[in-house]
């Protein structure tokens, strides 16, 4: 779809209504009243920043204290566990390894590895 | 009052972005009166026009890193009150029924804090011009009040829009066409009336 070409001869009658109009508007004196509530406003707008920013931060400190806090006196209430009998605990675990077997394990025989037997300190022939 | 050229704001501009508020006051100063005319022009009551300007002069103040000197600062400022303007109309700015003209047309007679006087024939005219203009889409609207109300050339208003020249040119086509249709309209509903 084109869009129409502009004219401008088109709308000449619109276009003289418009400036006529414009021309009918009438500038008020200056509102020295407006203008000074305006700036008034603008000025603590530009220093709004500054206790904005601090407020930024001491919203965050004092939620990072909050939380610190709430996690002490949940850490301090939380109920004591049963510690468990470290010596009796000891004391089992010794005697079950007293229990176990301890024998060697047997040699390995000799048709498994047939040269184990280099290994045996050598004999002097009788 | 005309604005004085660009180059002879640009010191005060400078200190203005800065953060000088003295400065802006100093440019605000010389703006206000015109802005308040045209404010008052399409809002038809002195303390909404006095809002208006208000926030629009802050509106300046918290944007004016953004005025790129493109335009010249009455046009930029021109746009942030039809902005605010619009804004302060909420949904209702985007279109306007073409059955309410007649009732704003009767409103702004009521309402138009300097009353054009009686006598003068085509009063009630120019009441109804900006009746239908008010009921224009918002994007036809502003570049109407800037081309015919702010006198900005189309260039000017591509720059204060941030569009290009060619969409202004056919907006602004657009727009008047949609004046014109509306017009008849009004002429016909009128005529039948009588």
């Amino acid at each position: 779809m084109s869009s129409p070409t502009p004219n401008p001869d088109d709308h000449s009658d619109l276009r003289d209504a418009l400036r006529r109009d414009a021309a009918r508007i009438q500038e008020p004196p200056f509102d020295a009243a407006l203008h000074h509530a305006t700036m008034r406003r603008i000025r603590s707008l530009s220093g709004e920043p500054a206790p904005r920013f601090a407020f930024r931060w001491i919203t965050t400190l004092a939620a990072s204290a909050a939380l610190l806090v709430i996690t002490a006196i949940f850490a301090h209430h939380q109920p004591a566990r049963p510690r468990p009998d470290v010596a009796a605990a000891i004391a089992s675990s010794q005697n079950a390894i007293a229990q176990l077997s301890l024998e060697p394990t047997p040699p390995l025989p000799a048709w498994i590895s047939p040269t184990a037997s280099l290994l045996d300190e050598p004999r002097i022939p009788e | 009052m005309t604005s004085p050229p660009p180059d002879d704001l640009s010191p005060l501009l400078a200190l203005a972005r800065e953060g000088d508020a003295a400065a802006f006051s100093e440019l605000m100063e010389a703006e206000q009166p015109r802005l308040m005319a045209q404010a008052l022009a399409f809002c038809g009551n002195i303390h909404l026009a006095q809002d208006l300007v208000q926030e629009t002069m802050i509106a300046a103040w918290k944007s004016l890193s953004r005025f790129d000197g493109s335009c010249r600062l009455f046009t930029w400022l021109y746009v942030l009150l039809l902005r605010q303007h619009q804004r302060s109309l909420g949904w209702f700015s985007r279109r306007w029924p073409l059955a309410t003209l007649e009732q704003q047309e009767s409103a702004a007679r009521h309402e138009t804090a300097a009353p054009e006087p009686a006598h003068e024939p085509d009063a009630a005219e120019a009441e109804l011009l900006r009746a239908m203009i008010a009921a224009l889409p918002a994007r036809h609207r502003e570049v109407i009040r800037l081309r015919f109300y702010a006198e900005a050339g189309e260039a000017e208003i591509a720059a204060a829009l941030g569009i290009s020249p060619g969409t202004v040119k056919s907006r602004l086509h657009h727009a008047l066409e949609k004046l014109r249709r509306m017009k008849e309209k009004v002429n016909r509903l009128r005529g039948s009336a009588h």
